[in-house]
């Protein structure tokens, strides 16, 4: 890879191209990977595709290019905290109903961080949901029959299969 | 998340990985789900999987009152400093009478209290988080009258103990009995004769391996009333079940108290030690190093911290990366004056160790205080049915 190269460009799933700074890429390791690959030298002209959607991917993006700087370097502890306080807002005002998307995205990219804050994210949001919001999220069908409900009512009183 | 038709199907890994920082009590209602995460939910992998999920992510500090002529009565302090009550389960609410706390691992608890004034003591494995109870049975010959050395953890063969003596006081006897959450039965075994070492706390868990402090003399004043000297940690190798003596890391003569607790997963001892002046307290925390050390010692303490504490409290663990210290029950007015000057006697403190910050929460309840702590962490940890590894 030429060193001259500061940002790259992907294709999402979509077919969309966007612009990622090398060292935000950095962050993926299957972005790392293609980094160091020869369609990133400067006689090359191929664009890769990335699996995930241009909606996730551009909040993968932002993610990447706000947490590249310390990833790279290391950074004090307020840095940390700041950091924090923005992943949460993050999570909260923006994402909230492509998750699910960024929960696959970060797993395919490997993004540990961003995997793990969103996991997170997912289980606090769950937390207070009945089984049946459950299972519509999950699209998971209810396969008890209603000897094995009653059985588990049984077993434990006051569990609810609604 | 609420857009239902646009949220993809998730992979296995990822579901697992979502419920793994959920907590116990959602968990419980999701068994209710589908047949898949009902099985998941109850298999050990995920259960461990949680539980060190619960142990890095929410660590909490189970707090007891009073320990002996209470009912069992909790309170439990989050990470976020709050501090929340627990419910003991029936039977364990309704026995009024001596309660106490044989040990703490995983998230379960073991506790002997009487159900009555003459009837035998009782043993019970709780799970405060799930709500399952456990009795177990009487020990084989110590049926009517025993003291419950400890509780623990063991991962070399992955299951649970309990240690118990026939002496009313806490020594140690040439035979113990020990009673395996797997098997769910007891077994005696021959420890040898220690000359009258005496334990008289629960003990404190690491890697398999049971520490307390031990006291070479005992000599009692009357019932309730003992003196005390000459201190030594004693081990108990949960899978060996062989007992060892260690010397303290330091002069026992200058020790007011002392603790155990753990440390980045060692053994740590907290001592409560007066300054040569006689005036002021410090509180030092050893560590100590096991296996073959360069010396050619079996275990090695070092001191990491050296910090002074006012007379009137007494550090009682470590938790996150705070010492917590314990009022001494004694009122105090002979403090210097500075921030640390604490009059009241009800009172929990945390010491943090990196920026030396002292908080205070002053729980007081009905004229008791806090008498113990435990490490804790929520659990989906099964009581029955624990399965051994070998």
């Amino acid at each position: 890879m030429s060193s001259s190269v500061e940002a790259i460009t992907v294709l999402s799933s979509d077919g969309d191209e966007f612009k990622i700074t090398v060292s935000a890429a950095k962050l993926s390791k299957p972005l790392n990977w293609m980094l160091e690959d020869v369609c990133f030298s400067d006689d090359c002209d191929e664009v890769p595709t990335i699996e995930v959607n241009s909606k996730t991917l551009v909040k993968v993006i932002e993610y990447c290019e706000k947490h590249a700087p310390r990833a790279n370097s290391g950074a004090s502890d307020s840095d940390a905290e700041e950091l924090k306080k923005w992943d949460i807002e993050f999570m909260k005002m923006d994402v909230k109903d492509i998750l699910f998307h960024i929960l696959m995205a970060a797993n395919y990219l490997h993004m540990e961080g961003l995997y793990d804050l969103a996991c997170q994210t997912a289980a606090d949001l769950m937390k207070g949901m009945t089984v049946s919001q459950i299972r519509k999220i999950f699209h998971i069908k209810n396969d008890f029959s209603s000897e094995e409900q009653e059985q588990l009512r049984r077993q434990h009183p006051g569990c609810s299969f609604d | 998340m609420e857009q239902i038709g646009d949220n993809p199907f998730l992979p296995e890994d990822i579901i697992r990985t979502i419920l793994k920082s959920l907590p116990v009590k959602s968990l419980i209602r999701f068994r209710c789900v589908c047949k898949d995460w009902k099985n998941l939910l109850k298999t050990l992998p995920f259960i461990t999987e949680h539980l060190h999920h619960s142990m890095n992510e929410n660590p909490l500090l189970l707090l007891q009152w009073d320990r002996k002529l209470d009912p069992l009565h909790f309170h439990i302090l989050n990470h976020k400093m709050q501090l929340l009550e627990v419910q003991p389960p029936l039977p364990l609410m309704d026995s009024s009478l001596r309660t106490e706390i044989v040990g703490c691992s995983n998230g379960l608890l073991c506790v002997k209290y009487l159900t009555g004034l003459n009837s035998p003591p009782s043993l019970s494995v709780w799970n405060p988080a799930t709500r399952e109870i456990l009795q177990v049975p009487s020990p084989i010959k110590f049926e009517n009258k025993f003291v419950a050395l400890g509780f623990g953890f063991s991962p070399i063969d992955n299951d649970y103990k309990i240690l118990v003596s026939d002496e009313r006081t806490g020594r140690l006897g040439n035979t113990l009995e020990v009673y395996s959450l797997s098997t769910g039965s007891w077994k005696e075994i021959k420890v040898g004769d220690f000359g009258g070492l005496t334990i008289f706390d629960f003990p404190t868990t690491v890697n398999g391996t049971m520490f307390w402090i031990g006291y070479c003399k005992v000599m009692n004043v009357d019932e309730n009333c003992f003196f005390v000297s000459d201190r030594v940690v004693v081990s108990f190798d949960m899978v060996m079940e062989v007992f060892t003596l260690i010397p303290l890391p330091c002069d026992d003569d200058d020790l007011r108290k002392s603790f155990l607790s753990v440390y980045e997963n060692k053994l740590a001892m907290l001592c409560d030690t007066e300054n040569e002046n006689y005036k002021s307290y410090r509180t030092d925390l050893w560590v100590m190093e096991e296996g073959a050390l360069s010396s050619g010692e079996r275990w090695n303490w070092s001191k990491k911290y050296s910090i002074s504490n006012p007379s009137s409290i007494h550090p009682r663990g470590i938790w996150l990366d705070k010492i917590v210290y314990l009022s001494n029950g004694l009122p105090t007015y002979d403090e210097p004056e500075s921030e640390t000057n604490h009059r009241t006697i009800d009172v929990l403190y945390t010491l943090n160790l990196s920026t030396h910050e002292w908080v205070d929460f002053n729980c007081r309840k009905r004229g008791s205080q806090f008498r113990l702590t435990f490490d804790y962490a929520e659990s989906l940890m099964p009581i029955a049915n624990i399965h051994p590894r070998s």
